[in-house]
Parts: C-alpha cells; structure tokens; sequence
C-alpha cells in the first residue's frame, strides 16, 4: 500500500475498489489504520478551513458578467468578436492608466518649461549676456526627447531678454587676482600656434569623441559659418549683441589681432571660446531651474507610484570650497543598488530613481588598477585622476581609487563546498536570488589556494560545480548564476554528498568546510531532527566544518537548521539582507575571508586657489561630519582583500570665467572679511595642488587609525588620454545620472556615456562591462520611448 | 443547426451556472495569489469574460480545469506585474525584519486559515499548486491532474506530500515548545 493511496482514501478521491483494499489493509494494522485516521482528520481540517465563502465578487461585478453575452458556437464572427470585447475591456484600463500617466507627465512638463522659460533668462541677466546670442544652439544640440516643443519658444525669448546695450556687468563672484589669468588664457589662444592652441585642439578631439556636450555637428557648422564669413570685421557684425559689451568685444578686439598666418586654426578655435561660454552656462541654467522644484516632485512622485520601499535620495549639492573645504565620506563597498537596476531594465523598466545609487553602480565594477605590494606598509593604493567631467566639459571630474592589497600568500588556503538548497521553496526573492549573492561575494574574495565545489540538492542532488580553483572566478559566478529553484527537498542526500566532496577535497592545515545555505526545509528522505542528527555528527568525525547559512522567512526551520551547525562543528547564520549577507561572509568569516583594513573614511581636501566649488557624485548616505574623520570610534566601512572602491568628484576650477557659474548660493558677507584673504589664495596658488585625499583606516585588529595623503594635481588632462577606468567609471556615474534623471546631468547623452564605457571597458575578464554595455542600450531605449 | 436553434439559450444558462458554482471557489484561489480581494476579483471577472467569449468552443467536461488554469495564468500575470514593485533595498529589508515579530508570533495572532494558507505558501510549486487546487478550489483529482497537465498518480504523489508536509509544518507551529526554541536560538 502506498502512502499516497492513504491520502486519496482520506480526501474520498480512491475508487471504490482501491477504497475496499485499503480499508480492509488497514483493518490489518492498526498502526496504518491510525495514521490513516490522522490523515483524515487533518484533510477535513484543511477542507474546513479553507473553503472560505466570504470572498466573492461584488454584486456590480457579477450582475455585470450575468449580463454578459455568451458567444454562440461555430459562428465565425465569434472568433473576431472575441478579442474585440475583450480589448474593450482592457482599452478601458490603459485609457484609464494614460489619463493618470498624462496627468503626471502634464504636470511634470509643465512644471519644467515653467521653470525653464523663467530661469533662463534670469540667468542670463545676471551673467555675461553677451554671450547669450549663442544660447539657443546649446540648446538645439542637447539631445533630449521630450523637449523639442519648447525649443522654438526659447530662441525669441531669450534675445528678448537680453539686457539693454551697456548695462554694467554683474561683478564677477571670484577673486580678481584668480580670474585675471583666465582672461590672460582666452586672449592667449587666439594669438598664435602657441601652445594653447594645441591644447585647444585637444580639447575638440576630446570633444569629437565623445559627442560632449554639444554636437560636433553644430561646431562644425559654426566653423564654417565663420569660413564663409572670412573678413574678420563681418564677423564681428554677425554678433551686433556681442558688439555693445566690453567683455565680448575684446573678445573679438583678440580675434582682429589673430595674424592672418594661421586662418584655419583661428577658424577652429574661434568657436570654442563660445562653446567655452554656453556650455558652462546652459547646463548649470538647466540645473538652477530644475532643481528645487524637481526635488519636491520627485519626492511624491516616488512615494506615490510605488507606495513602499526606497530612501530618498538627495543628490549632493555643488559646495562652495571657501565655505566647505572638507568632504568627508564614509567608503561604501556595497554594489546592491547595481543588481537591483539590472533587475528593472532587464524587464524593460525604468528603475525608481532612489533605487540608484551611483556610488553601488560604479562600486560595482572590480577595477584593473594593482594594489599595493605584499611587503607595502599601507593595504591601500589610492589613485586621484583628473580629467573633463563628461556632463559639463568646462568642470573636471577627479575619481579618486582605491585598491586594496590582494590576498595575503599566507592566508590559509580554503576548501569550500556550497551546499545549497535549490527546492521549490526556496523560489522567493528573499531565498535563492540572496544565496547568489552571497556566494558570489564569498567568491569575490577567493584566491589561488581556494577551491570551491557546488552541491545542490532539490528532489534529487548533483555536483554542479566540480572542484574549481579560487581564480577561475568566472566559472564559479557562471555557476552560482545558473541556480534555479524547483521541486522537493532532499536535504539529507545532498548533505551527504557536500561531505563526501569536502573530504575529497580535503587540504590538511587548511579550511574545509560546507557552507550550507537553505531555508532549512527538508521534506525528502530524512527529516527528522533526531536522524538529521545522527548523519551530522557521523560527518562531522571527517574534520570538515559546516556553516549553515539560513534564508527567507516563514518556512524557516531553525530547529533543524541549529541542530546541523551545532553538530557538525559549524556556526549558523541567518541571513535576511545583503548586508547581513556580507556582515556573516565578509567581517566575521575573517578567519577565512581577508579584511584588509576596516572603518575606512576618506576626507578631501580642496584647494581654494584651484577650485571654486565640488560636488560629490553619489555617497549621500555615507556622508561623515568632517569631525567624524578624525574619531576613531566612529564606525565607517570596511575593504576585504582586492577590493577596490571608487569615489568621484565633479569639480568647479576656480578659473572658470566669472559667470559661467549661476549666482553663487549665498552673496559674499558685506561686514566680515571674506574667509580666504587674496594673501591666502596666492599661497595656496603656490602649490599647484588642487586637492588632497586622507584616508583613514584601522588594521583589522587595531582600534587605531592610520592615515594616508596623497595630493592631486591637476595636469589638464584631456578625456580621450584619461585612463580606461577613469573612462568607464565616468560612464557608470553618468548612466546613474541619467537613470536618476539628476539635476546635474547636464548636457550627458546616452551616447557619450556607451562611448566611455566602450572605451574603458579594457579586457573585462569578468564580463560585468560588456553586460552594462548593454544595459546602457537597455535603458536608452527605455528612456527614448517613453512617452 | 436547426438543433442548435433550440438549444440557443443553452450556452448563456451554463454560463451562469458555471458562474454560480465557480464564482468562490475561483475568488479563493485567486485570492492565494494576488492577497488582495479586489485584486482577485478583477482576475476572476477577466476570467468570466474569457469564459463568455470561449465557452461555445470549450470541452464542457474540463470546464473546471479550464477556469482554474486560466485564472491562475491570469493572477500570475498579475502578481509577476505587482511583485515588480514590491522590491525593497537592503536598508528596508533590515528594518522590516527588525521591526516585524518573528514569523511564527505574527503566525500565532492569526486566523487558522490565514495560517494554513501561510503554510501552503511555503510548499514546493507543484505541490502547492496541487493541495491550493484541491483544498481551495474543491477540485477532484481528476480535474487537477487536467489543470496541472499531469497523471493523476502525480496529483496523488503531489497531494500525499503537500498534506504530509502541511501537517507536520501546522504540528509544529501548534506547538508551543518549538516557538521557544527559535526564540533562544534568536
């Protein structure tokens, strides 16, 4: 007799023949016939309970389908009435969702041109104006879908606005010792082949290979405007606005002066101090007049939409450097945030804004770069580069890496089987997709010596991954990414098996031990507790330890799950989050896993005589108070052997010309000297230095902090001789940008970001870069048809 | 066609039948998916306006296994869209779990049934599958082995399980003693 027939016979599904054979079978055993008995018992029970009738439709809903017509049979016009009802009924939805979809966007475009047509020309009140002729090309050449409509409107309104003819400019925000040697630059290059020129060059190639900021297009089309226009006084008159200005017209007083010797490469630069101009302004008028009001939008808009989950995320501002020198941060190693998005645009959405969170985006990526030494003192190697910030070509954009030192050679090598439950149960957001990501972390810090087998075990169990070396790291997240979950439990097997692979393996000194990762649920062969037991412990005699990893909520057997680690010399962790996930597999799993150097804080320093105002990209929740980078007891993030994290820095130079910035958050004091004095700035000026990263960090066994500088020059490095990660970390931070739909996105398009990206790709052993090459044409297809 | 002539009010009649007999057991197990009343009752009104339009064209004798298959595609389709949304970042995660009462205090304060129904959550699919069909639905093992595409003999095997399983895991959660285990393990 099956047990299976029991049940049949308890739910009065057994016919009747099967129906007299059992009954009279369990007449036999009372044993049986009890347990039957129980079944039954219980069956009725779940009957019983389950059949709730106090669900129904509403009356509307059934009185509506009551009405209903029924499509008569073999009529051939049913066939294509059908989908007709039906797509009435689903129009009827969509109908309703686009009118709430419009009546959001409508809103939210309202609100944007609102703000654009009234902050654009204030902006260009309160700045150069003559420059302000060259505005609506900017604009032409941004690329973004939507805004066309309100393209025609901009150009007459702002010529409109210009100011009137010899209206004072406002006084430049900067120190005129700092902007005295900008004016000297300008001037410089429309002199001869100098080599400012040369850099200028550099700069349209930069410019021309990654379609920054504006089209090449367009300053193609202005060079040859100015070609046809050859006698220099025409030129000049083709700006009759520029003409009435002091500023503008010694502007061109220069380009009169230009020998005549070199025409062409007058010609190329000639547009470029304008592009110099309009660039820095149309962005930043952009900023100025989304940010406020987009905040508060984007604030409800997120909550309302999903009803859950997100902490908003408040971009960082641009800082002034005279108020706020100091930024001060916490490292972040997460890289969940990059997961989550994939997540989104991998099933054709556009992911939350607040679930991106660029600093996890560009984290995400191992770097090249080497770490330091064995024999170096200091676990970090720290990096600063500096090169055009691709969203805005007249600031710089400083990463700042940092690498950690690989794997101790004398860590001890690990012989490591994931035993991992891959049953129907463990199908949950929280349950397998979390074992992946631990594991994968825990492979992320794998070496040479490690080996790593994987058991999984559902109704049945199999080797998945045979004993593979720690470096061949791609096999083994190919692996873990090939889980999937389905089908009934057999636990003990799969024990048995994970052990049978560990003393295979075994390495003598080293660690053996099965990481088991399961809701605990064993349902399959033995389960009980008492026998699971007896299994354990006979293991346990092998040397091999256990750590029993238990995931998901509601169907988690502790009991079971405690028993195991507790006889089979192991620890049992219970994981609910990725955090928790790198807490058990990354801090207290030392003995295995390397923790290189813990609460690590970087504080930046910036020189005022260098840069006028900074904005860190990402990190909003990491941010420390600058007090916080000398505590010691204040708790900041740890780096594992080989990581590398990376922060980045969207900087102001200080010799921007006076008015490419909008006006300055808060007007120079009238009563109080200003905080840096002319003296200070010129000392400042001496050392060439435009910041300085400290770095601070514990030995993971210290309670004290060491500290690491590392000054930064800034020696005008070009984007197109920038460094491969320098470039991809720019497209990541830009493609996070774009998702968030940021403030300070400026003039970024999806294209310019694919070319940085394909650019620093470098040989991406790992695949992660080509995978967010195509999430970057994922999204730009998301983003362009939307509506 | 004559015939049919006769029989013209036939099809509108089992139609309202089926609604009379299915229209609960149908709501429930939608309901098992979606969790939402209102949610379960837009799947199973989508589910009679396909009935309406296919019935003429339907095997009257695997009705049953026909509504169930379609409204359990149908409340999939729904929660796989609703599921989307409901994707909480670390930092929620954390201060849900730590805010919320263990799984099992939160299990006790409940009904029997939202508890059973719980529990059926945490079966393997098939078998889940297989016990929402026979337990909430009220299907016989005929009529699941046809909405799930399967022998009956699996039904059975799916079925033994699901309740073997069932009754073990609503033991436990009846005891008391193992409630406090887990509180000393936490």
């Amino acid at each position: 007799m099956k047990p299976e027939q029991t049940t049949a016979w308890a739910l009065d599904e057994a016919s009747v023949e099967e129906r007299q054979q059992l009954e009279a079978a369990l007449l036999e055993n009372p044993q049986d016939k009890q347990k039957a008995e129980e079944t039954k018992a219980f069956c009725d029970f779940l009957l019983s309970e389950l059949r709730d009738d106090s669900l129904a439709l509403t009356e509307t809903q059934r009185d509506k389908l009551k009405a209903q017509p029924v499509a008569p049979v073999s009529r051939v016009p049913a066939v294509s009435r059908m989908p007709a009802s039906q797509t009435k009924w689903r129009i009827g939805i969509i109908v309703r969702l686009a009118v709430a979809a419009c009546a959001v966007l409508g809103g939210f475009w309202t609100w944007q041109s609102y703000s654009l047509k009234h902050n654009t020309p204030q902006v260009s009140v309160a700045d150069k104006p003559g420059i302000k002729v060259n505005l609506p090309l900017a604009i032409d050449s941004k690329k973004k879908p939507g805004q066309p409509k309100e393209k025609p409107k901009k150009t007459p309104m702002t010529i409109a606005m210009v100011p009137p003819v010899g209206k004072p400019l406002s006084p430049a925000p900067m120190p005129a010792s700092v902007s005295t040697p900008s004016a000297l630059d300008l001037n410089k290059e429309h002199k001869q082949m100098s080599p400012g020129d040369l850099e200028e060059l550099k700069r349209i190639q930069d410019h021309a290979a990654y379609a920054l900021n504006f089209d090449v297009k367009a300053a193609a089309s202005l060079a040859k405007v100015s070609a046809m226009q050859k006698p220099k006084q025409e030129m000049a008159a083709t700006r009759p606005d520029s003409l009435m200005l002091p500023a503008a017209a010694g502007l061109i007083e220069a380009g009169k002066g230009m020998p005549p010797a070199t025409p062409t490469v007058a010609l190329i630069s000639n547009p470029e101090p304008d592009t110099r101009y309009f660039t820095a302004e149309t962005p930043l008028s952009r900023s100025a007049g989304k940010d406020p009001g987009l905040k508060d939008f984007s604030e409800r808009g997120v909550i309302e939409k999903s009803g859950e989950s997100y902490t908003r995320i408040i971009e960082n501002e641009l800082k002034d450097v005279a108020r706020e020198p100091l930024s001060t941060l916490s490292i972040d190693v997460d890289t969940a945030s990059y997961a989550n998005v994939r997540r989104f645009l991998n099933q054709n959405m556009t992911p939350p804004q607040d679930a991106v969170r660029i600093e996890e985006l560009v984290n995400y990526f191992p770097t090249a770069e080497e770490g330091p030494a064995h024999e170096a003192k200091e676990p970090f190697a720290v990096r600063v580069e500096l090169a055009p910030c691709p969203w805005q070509p007249v600031h710089r954009l400083a990463r700042i890496a940092i690498k950690g030192r690989e794997m101790d050679k004398d860590r001890k090598a690990s012989n490591l089987v994931f035993l991992v439950d891959v049953s129907g149960s463990m199908n949950e957001p929280a349950k397998l997709p979390l074992v992946q990501q631990s594991l994968r972390m825990l492979t992320e810090q794998l070496g040479e010596g490690d080996r790593v087998t994987m058991v999984v075990y559902a109704g049945s169990s199999g080797v998945v991954l045979p004993p593979t070396n720690g470096e061949k790291k791609a096999e083994i997240l190919a692996a873990i990414d090939r889980l999937s979950a389905g089908g009934s439990t057999h636990g003990s097997a799969g024990i048995k098996l994970a052990y049978e692979q560990a003393v295979d393996g075994f390495i003598k000194g080293g660690v053996n031990r099965v990481i088991l990762c399961t809701d605990g649920d064993f349902n399959v062969g033995v389960s009980s507790p008492e026998e699971l037991e007896k299994l354990i412990k006979h293991k346990a005699r092998t040397g091999v330890f256990l750590s029993v990893l238990g995931f998901g909520s509601g169907n988690l057997q502790d009991r079971t799950m405690e028993t195991l680690a507790d006889k089979g010399n192991g620890n049992y962790a219970y994981i609910d989050s990725l955090s928790e996930a790198r807490k058990v597999l990354v801090e207290q799993m030392s003995e295995t896993l390397d923790t290189i150097a813990k609460d690590v804080k970087i504080q930046v320093e910036f020189n005022p005589a260098a840069v006028r105002s900074y904005r860190l990209i990402g990190y909003e929740n990491r941010l420390l108070a600058k007090e916080d980078f000398n505590d010691d007891t204040k708790d900041a993030g740890e780096v594992g052997a080989g990581h590398s994290v990376v922060a980045l820095y969207e900087i102001v130079p200080a010799d921007l010309p006076p008015g490419a910035e909008p006006r300055p958050a808060v007007d120079n004091l009238k009563y109080q000297a200003p905080a840096i004095s002319h003296e200070q700035l010129a000392e400042a000026a001496k050392s060439g230095e435009t910041m300085t990263v400290k770095l601070r960090y514990k030995e993971p066994d210290s309670d004290l902090s060491k500290l690491i500088e590392v000054p930064a020059k800034d020696a005008g490095q070009t984007l197109t001789a920038s460094s491969d990660e320098f470039k991809f970390s720019a497209a990541v931070a830009g493609f996070g940008l774009l998702l968030r739909d940021s403030a300070y996105e400026g003039t970024l398009s999806w294209e310019t970001v694919r070319r940085l990206a394909l650019d620093g790709k470098g040989s991406d052993k790992l695949g992660y870069r080509g995978e967010f090459l195509q999430l970057i044409d994922k999204a730009r297809r998301l983003e362009e048809t939307r509506p | 066609m004559p015939a049919e002539h006769n029989h013209m009010s036939e099809p509108h009649d089992l139609f309202l039948e089926t609604l009379q007999r299915y229209e609960r057991p149908l709501i429930r197990y939608a309901h098992g998916y979606t969790g939402d009343l209102e949610d379960a009752r837009d799947v199973v009104q989508d589910v009679f306006l396909k009935l309406s339009q296919h019935l003429a064209t339907l095997d009257h004798e695997r009705l049953a296994p026909w509504l169930f298959t379609v409204c359990r595609n149908r409340a999939l389709d729904h929660h796989r869209k609703h599921q989307r949304l409901v994707v909480m970042e670390t930092e929620t995660l954390d201060l849900v779990t730590s805010v919320e009462p263990a799984p099992n205090d939160a299990m006790e304060q409940r009904e029997t049934a939202t508890a059973l129904r719980e529990l059926i959550e945490t079966l393997p699919v098939r078998q889940r599958e297989a016990v929402r069909l026979k337990f909430i639905a009220g299907l016989d093992y005929q009529q699941i082995s046809a909405a799930m595409q399967t022998s009956i003999g699996n039904v059975g095997y799916l079925i033994h399980h699901g309740v073997a399983a069932l009754k073990t895991k609503w033991q436990a959660h009846d005891q008391p003693q193992a409630v406090k285990l887990k509180h000393a393990i936490a």
